[in-house]
């Protein structure tokens, strides 16, 4: 098994990879970001796929998305934070990621101060950036910011609705602005988070090997040994079945004409 | 975005035995088969952008199966 790194607007290189070209011969999978879901409903140049038409084997678990701060910082609450006296910075990978539309929309709504500095290439760039004091805002998957927020090195502030053990009592994004829009595009970027990890597999691999491979998944996600290194990884792992997912990415693109044109406005994507 | 590479390996690793247990039942399409997984994020800042990581290649036979 190999596993190759594609990068380039925020996962839309690897997904035209595997859509237009890998060989759909059920061995070349996607482990794939269903915000490509988001850069095809908004129409994004670059996006050379059909979500719907991916082969989709299912999910290793849904996974939310958390804001932090640097932990030597004062604020210790959103309302703190929203309150302080200067801008603060964000650390992303770019428009299109977790890492830079959460913190987007919390200053385009809720009245975050927040100032962006995007291109690293990956979190450890941002966390690097971090203990030096350079950032002083990061968000990313819950699964990724626990280790760090163990160590404290980063404080959870503020989470989107898709929760993760250890961030239930964080306040919701969406609870945090008034403003309809707002709490609309803080709605639809839950809905990725809500497919988490899923695999795919490019259209036209063959039923049967599609089949085969759906099964081994849900097989292996009740595997004690992937559980146990699940644990010592601290993922949490949870078979969300094929047809969910398709579903999932479905309900993402059955968005108004207006609402997409607000997403338009404010998600991006690149880096 | 490593955690995310990391979650693709262990997938990866994963499926491979209850793939090929799968498969054996039917027709052995995945003995010998080196499965790609692609993911479009890296292994981090120190990594080559491009690199990729061969975890294992043989363990397709059949007394591999679980």
């Amino acid at each position: 098994m190999i596993v190759q790194s594609m990068l380039g607007g925020a996962h839309i290189v690897a997904s035209n990879h595997v859509f237009n070209t890998a060989k759909p011969d059920g061995l070349t999978l996607l482990a794939a970001n269903p915000n490509i879901a988001i850069a095809q409903l908004i129409k994004i140049e670059g996006v050379r796929f059909d979500v719907r038409k991916f082969e989709w084997l299912g999910s290793s678990g849904a996974d939310g998305v958390v804001l932090t701060i640097r932990s030597d910082l004062p604020y210790k609450t959103f309302d703190e934070m929203r309150k302080a006296d200067r801008e603060l910075v964000v650390g992303t990978t770019g428009p299109g990621s977790n890492a830079h539309d959460f913190p987007l929309l919390l200053k385009e709504f809720a009245g975050a101060k927040f100032k962006f500095v995007s291109g690293y290439p990956a979190n450890s760039d941002i966390l690097l950036a971090i203990e030096r004091k350079e950032v002083d805002v990061w968000a990313a998957f819950a699964a990724t910011v626990r280790p760090v927020a163990q160590r404290g090195t980063v404080r959870p502030l503020v989470r989107a609705r898709v929760s993760s053990p250890g961030f239930d009592d964080l306040p919701v994004d969406e609870t945090l602005t008034t403003n309809p829009v707002g709490k609309a595009l803080m709605s639809i970027k839950t809905a990725p988070l809500a497919i988490g990890r899923p695999l795919a597999a490019p259209p036209g691999t063959p039923g049967d090997r599609a089949a085969l491979l759906r099964e081994a998944i849900a097989k292996a996600l009740k595997d004690p040994e992937l559980e146990a290194d699940g644990r010592k990884a601290q993922i949490d792992f949870q078979h969300i079945p094929a047809d969910e997912v398709h579903k999932g990415i479905s309900v993402i693109l059955q968005q108004t004409p207006e609402v997409q044109q607000e997403m338009v406005k404010y998600i991006k994507f690149g880096g | 975005m490593k955690r995310n590479r990391i979650i693709g390996i262990l997938m990866g690793l994963a499926i491979m035995p209850f793939l090929l247990a799968c498969a054996w039942a039917q027709a052995p399409f995945y003995e010998g088969k080196t499965i790609t997984i692609v993911i479009g994020t890296s292994s981090g800042a120190a990594s080559s952008p491009q690199g990729s990581s061969q975890i294992t290649s043989a363990n397709t036979s059949p007394e591999n199966q679980r």
